[in-house]
């Protein structure tokens, strides 16, 4: 029944795809539109007009330096995109490598890339990035860094698992057997094949980058002070809790809801971008 | 082991000497060697232009691995296989890439030997795009007149797989194979995974076009009926081993090998049991 249905009708119809699109969509424009205008300048201070209640002039009200909280949040989902842009951006491209080579080439080649990523598997992640942050010093640049480092196996495994399926294949025989070699195969043939598994897992890395970025900032070791991030205003906000909860909920309902926005889009995208799988909806 | 009188004329198309190829298995037991399997065992055989050659035998005997090892696609352990008095594993990669023109390949399953992700129009312009230098123009022109040797139309070429019926996968599969005009196409039990009445329409195709573009068949088949429509001259497999080997007619009438008789003795028949 869904087998006629264009690509944009089956997107509206996919609920969750809706939904993590508009949460995404909102996530995007609002650091988009924090670029050009906030509110108010998010890292002018004002100690006169600190605490201050929700007013219209504040709409979510100011934190302890009387910086005005709504055009935080803005700025921050700026610091809370490139993280996830720039960490995912390298892991896809070097882990998505990765994978394809070992898949292609198999053997030695295989066999070292995927134990070298059972290596850093064997190491919780965000332990990790603490102690390469510790020792390249903190700043977003290196926070970014580690957690696409560490993104690299996650798409070097996946990537390498979805090939190897592909590899098998009857078609690959037939583009072996019409005189194509390892490298086209794996452009032509392989990689438009596993792009699904791709986006899902893509979507879902940039949710756990944005988490990962909070963290690090969250221990002060991630973007430094005035820099607005979620991460920096949930640690300050929890010496303040007692005295201001809504302090810890704003940015606390940024990060989640930008998650969830992520990750529903990452599963309404494998449903919707992949035919055959439409097809038997 | 050439019959005499069953030469057709022409030339020797595909020769295969003394072809071994063994495989190993992961090992089982830290003492013991590696289990291997020894998929073909001394096959030989000589395939003339014109004459379509049948392999039948029980699965697992051998006889996918043969055909890919014709097509170069398996290295063989030991034996030759020549093209047009090319051995196929001792000339260059280049050299075969550009042998494989003259040879093609059709699979058992319709449905994965497609990819889903082509359009219809680039999975027939396949082997053309790979191994000749075509303008886009031609290479149009060619895709639809492959389209419609299969009895497809040209408008399919802008569908994707998941659109067609496995009996006109089937027919995409043909015309791709057609495309750079082969001498040999090689069919590895390409309607075993078709209805009755679809395969008896794809092995009519499979003829028309012998007729129109003078193409020879290796096909494989583990179904006699398949083999005795479309076959000249046939060889029986088992274990490795080509048991026996001659004009279609002969093997049929009067089989010489017991295992022959075996698979003969083994075709149901529609006659009722007196």
């Amino acid at each position: 029944m869904g087998a006629n249905l264009t690509f944009v009708q089956r997107c509206i119809r996919h609920r969750s795809f809706v939904a993590g699109g508009i949460l995404s969509g909102a996530l995007v424009g609002i650091a988009l539109l924090s670029v050009v205008w906030t509110p108010h300048n998010p890292i002018k201070m004002n100690i006169r007009g600190r605490f201050a209640d929700p007013t219209w002039n504040h709409l979510l009200g100011t934190d302890q330096f009387g910086r005005d909280i709504l055009s935080i949040i803005m700025s921050g989902a700026q610091n809370s995109i490139t993280v996830g842009v720039v960490a995912v951006g390298i892991g896809l491209f070097f882990g998505v490598s990765l994978g394809l080579l070992a898949s292609a080439r198999r053997g030695w080649w295989e066999e070292i890339i995927m134990r070298m990523s059972d290596f850093m598997f064997a190491f919780p992640a965000i332990l990790l990035a603490i102690m390469l942050v510790a020792t390249i010093g903190p700043g977003a640049v290196n926070a970014i860094v580690a957690i696409g480092i560490f993104s690299i196996p996650v798409f070097a495994r996946l990537t390498r698992g979805a090939a190897n399926a592909v590899w098998a294949r009857e078609f690959v025989l037939a583009a072996r057997a019409a005189g194509k070699g390892r490298f086209r195969i794996t452009v032509e043939h392989i990689l438009p094949n596993i792009v699904s598994v791709l986006v899902v897992q893509t979507t879902i890395q940039f949710a756990l980058a944005i988490l990962a970025e909070a963290a690090l900032s969250y221990l002060g070791i991630g973007s430094q002070p005035p820099t607005p991030s979620w991460g920096r205003m949930l640690s300050e906000a929890q010496t303040m809790i007692f005295l201001n909860p809504w302090l810890a909920v704003y940015p606390g309902l940024a990060i989640a809801m930008s998650v969830l926005g992520l990750n529903l889009l990452g599963d309404g995208l494998r449903d919707v971008i992949d035919p055959r799988l439409a097809r038997e909806r | 082991m050439t019959q005499p009188g069953a030469n057709g004329g022409g030339e020797t198309l595909v020769e295969v000497f003394d072809l071994h190829k063994h495989y190993t298995l992961p090992k089982e037991s830290l003492f013991r060697a590696a289990p291997r399997v020894f998929a073909l065992n001394g096959v030989s055989f000589s395939i003339k232009t014109g004459r379509s050659f049948g392999v039948v035998g029980e699965s697992g005997c051998g006889k996918s691995t043969l055909a890919r090892a014709v097509m170069g696609l398996e290295t063989p352990t030991s034996g030759r296989v020549l093209f047009r008095e090319h051995d196929i594993n001792a000339i260059g990669r280049e050299e075969l890439r550009q042998l494989r023109r003259n040879f093609q390949m059709v699979f058992q399953d319709p449905f994965g030997s497609l990819d889903p992700r082509q359009k219809v129009g680039r999975i027939i312009g396949e082997p053309m795009d790979a191994l000749e230098r075509v303008s886009s123009d031609e290479r149009q022109g060619r895709v639809v007149e492959a389209l419609e040797a299969v009895g497809l139309k040209a408008i399919d070429m802008d569908k994707y797989p998941h659109e067609f019926s496995g009996g006109q996968r089937q027919r995409i599969a043909i015309a791709r194979a057609l495309i750079t005009r082969p001498a040999l196409i090689v069919a590895d039990e390409p309607v075993s995974a078709l209805d009755v009445s679809v395969q008896a329409q794809v092995l009519n195709l499979l003829q028309d076009l012998q007729d129109e573009f003078n193409v020879t068949y290796m096909l494989i088949s583990h179904d006699l009926a398949v083999v005795e429509y479309v076959c000249d001259e046939v060889a029986v497999m088992s274990e490795g081993k080509i048991v026996e080997h001659g004009p279609t007619e002969q093997i049929f009438s009067d089989p010489q090998h017991e295992y022959t008789r075996t698979l003969l003795d083994a075709v149901p028949q529609v006659a009722p049991p007196r």
